[in-house]
C-alpha cells in the first residue's frame, strides 16, 4: 500500500478551506496562499525593482485575496485568480503614481485624436477596434505589447523591462522611442494622403 | 481631451470581445485565439500573465521572491482577522517621534503587563482588527441599474472606501466618502448591463487604520423579460 501522502493541490485546500470550522478558516487560507507567497514575492519584486516595495505590493494582494476568497468560484485555476488580483493591485498602484506627461508624447496626441474615415469605423464598431488595427498594422508584436503595458496600463518601463525580461540595453525604452516614431509616421501619412489604415 | 495618455487609456482598455483574465490560463478556443492575434490588449495581458507563470528567473529574483515569501510568513500568517498593516519604513522625518512614542509604548506595555493578562498573540505586531460593516444597497437581483451605494455606520470612522469590480477583480470605480451613501458616476452605473454580475465593497477607515469591512458584495441588474 502506498504511503505517500497525496500531494496538497490548489483544490483541495481551496476544499479544506471552505469546510473549515470558522476558527480553523483563517489557518486553512494561510496553506493555500503559502504556497504562492514566493511566485507572488517574486513577481512583485520584478514590477517594483525593489524588495521592501515587493513585499508592501505582495502583503496587500494577500490581504485582498483574504477578503474576497469566497467569491472565487472555481472557474478559473486558483492561480490565475491570483493573479488577477496581483495584477489589479499593481496596476491600480501604477496608476495612481502615474508620473506627469513627457513632452515627447504630444506626438502620440496627433495618432490618438485622428478620425478615421466614417465607414472603416462603422465597420469596426468603435474608436478604440480601429485604433487597435492602426496599432496592429504600425507596430510589431513586442512594442505593441510594451506600448499597451505602459499607456494603457501606465506601468514604468523600468518594471515592463523586467517583467518581459527585455535585455536589449535600454529595454523596454527602446520599444517605446520605436513605436513613437512609427506612429508619428502613419500618422502623418493618413493626414497627408487621407487614406487610412 | 488634453492629455494623449487619456486617448490611448481608452483606447487600449478591454472591449467586450478580450479575454477575460481567467481564461488566460487555459487553452484557447480559435475564436479567442484569432482575436489574440490581432488585439494589443489581450496580447499584454497575455505576456503579463506569462511574467507571472514563468518559472524563469535571475539569482537575484529568486533570493528577493524568498525573502518577501519569508516576510509575507512573518506579517501574514496566523493574525486573525487582519486587514492591514502599517508599511514597515517610516519617513525619516517622523523617526524621533516614533521612538519616543516606541518608548512610550513599550513602558506602557511593561506596565500593563504586571496587571493584567495577555488577550491574544503577543508576537503579532501591527494588526489591525476588523468589525462588521453591514452593506444596505444594492445586493442581490435589482430591477434596475443602482444609482447610490449605500450601508450602514460604524463609530469612529471618519471615512468609507468604496469600490466596485467585476467578478474577475477588475477595478470599475473606487472612491472615498465621509457619508454612509455615495451616488455613482453615470459611466459606472452605465457599466451595470442587465444580467451582468459586479462585486462592491466598503470599508471603514478612522486614518490610515481600517475599522470594519463589508466584505464583498454581489448585486445585478434582472435582465428584462420580452412582453412583460
Amino acid at each position: 500500500m502506498d504511503q505517500t501522502p497525496s500531494p496538497e493541490t490548489d483544490e483541495k485546500l481551496f476544499a479544506a478551506w471552505r469546510h473549515a470550522k470558522p476558527e480553523q478558516r483563517r489557518a486553512a487560507a494561510d496553506r493555500l496562499f503559502a504556497r504562492y507567497y514566493e511566485r507572488v514575492g517574486g513577481w512583485c519584486f520584478r514590477l517594483t525593482g525593489e524588495r521592501e516595495s515587493a513585499a508592501d505590493l505582495a502583503q496587500d494582494v494577500f490581504l485582498k485575496a483574504h477578503r474576497h476568497l469566497d467569491s472565487f468560484q472555481g472557474n478559473s485555476q486558483f492561480g490565475t485568480w491570483l493573479y488577477s488580483i496581483a495584477r489589479n493591485e499593481a496596476i491600480n498602484r501604477s496608476k495612481r503614481a502615474a508620473l506627469p506627461m513627457d513632452d515627447s508624447e504630444e506626438a502620440l496626441l496627433d495618432v490618438a485624436t485622428l478620425e478615421p474615415d466614417p465607414e472603416q469605423l462603422a465597420a469596426r464598431n468603435s474608436r478604440a477596434r480601429w485604433l487597435q488595427t492602426f496599432l496592429a498594422q504600425t507596430l510589431d508584436e513586442k512594442e505593441r505589447t510594451v506600448f499597451t503595458l505602459h499607456y494603457g496600463d501606465e506601468l514604468p518601463l523600468d518594471a515592463i523591462t523586467r517583467l518581459l525580461r527585455l535585455e536589449n540595453s535600454s529595454g523596454a525604452k527602446a520599444y517605446i522611442v520605436s513605436a513613437k516614431r512609427k506612429l508619428a509616421r502613419a500618422a502623418q501619412r493618413i493626414l497627408a494622403r487621407g487614406d487610412r489604415p | 481631451m488634453n492629455d494623449p495618455r487619456d486617448a490611448w487609456r481608452e483606447a487600449l482598455a478591454a472591449t467586450p470581445d478580450c479575454l477575460a483574465l481567467e481564461r488566460l490560463g487555459e487553452p484557447l478556443t480559435a475564436a479567442e485565439r484569432e482575436h489574440l492575434d490581432t488585439c494589443a490588449r489581450c496580447q499584454s495581458e497575455l505576456a503579463l500573465f506569462q511574467s507571472f507563470t514563468s518559472d524563469e528567473a535571475t539569482p537575484e529574483e529568486t533570493r528577493a521572491g524568498a525573502w518577501v515569501a519569508a516576510e509575507l510568513h512573518r506579517r501574514l500568517d496566523g493574525a486573525a482577522n487582519v486587514t492591514a498593516f502599517e508599511p514597515r519604513r517610516r519617513a525619516p522625518r517622523f523617526a524621533w517621534a516614533a521612538a519616543a512614542a516606541a518608548v512610550f509604548v513599550i513602558v506602557a506595555g511593561l506596565w500593563m503587563e504586571k496587571r493584567e493578562p495577555s488577550l491574544g498573540d503577543a508576537g503579532v505586531t501591527n494588526v489591525y482588527r476588523t468589525g462588521r460593516l453591514d452593506a444596505v444597497a444594492p445586493l442581490g437581483d435589482l430591477a434596475a441599474a443602482p444609482r447610490e451605494l449605500r450601508w450602514n455606520a460604524v463609530a469612529g470612522a471618519t471615512a468609507y472606501t468604496v469600490e466596485i469590480t467585476e467578478v474577475d477583480r477588475t477595478l470599475l470605480w473606487h472612491s472615498e466618502t465621509s457619508a454612509t451613501r455615495i451616488v455613482l458616476p453615470p459611466n459606472v452605473v452605465a457599466q451595470c448591463a442587465p444580467g451582468k454580475t459586479l462585486l462592491w465593497d466598503v470599508a471603514a477607515r478612522r486614518g490610515s487604520d481600517e475599522l470594519a469591512s463589508s466584505g464583498v458584495q454581489r448585486f445585478r441588474v434582472a435582465v428584462p423579460v420580452p412582453g412583460r
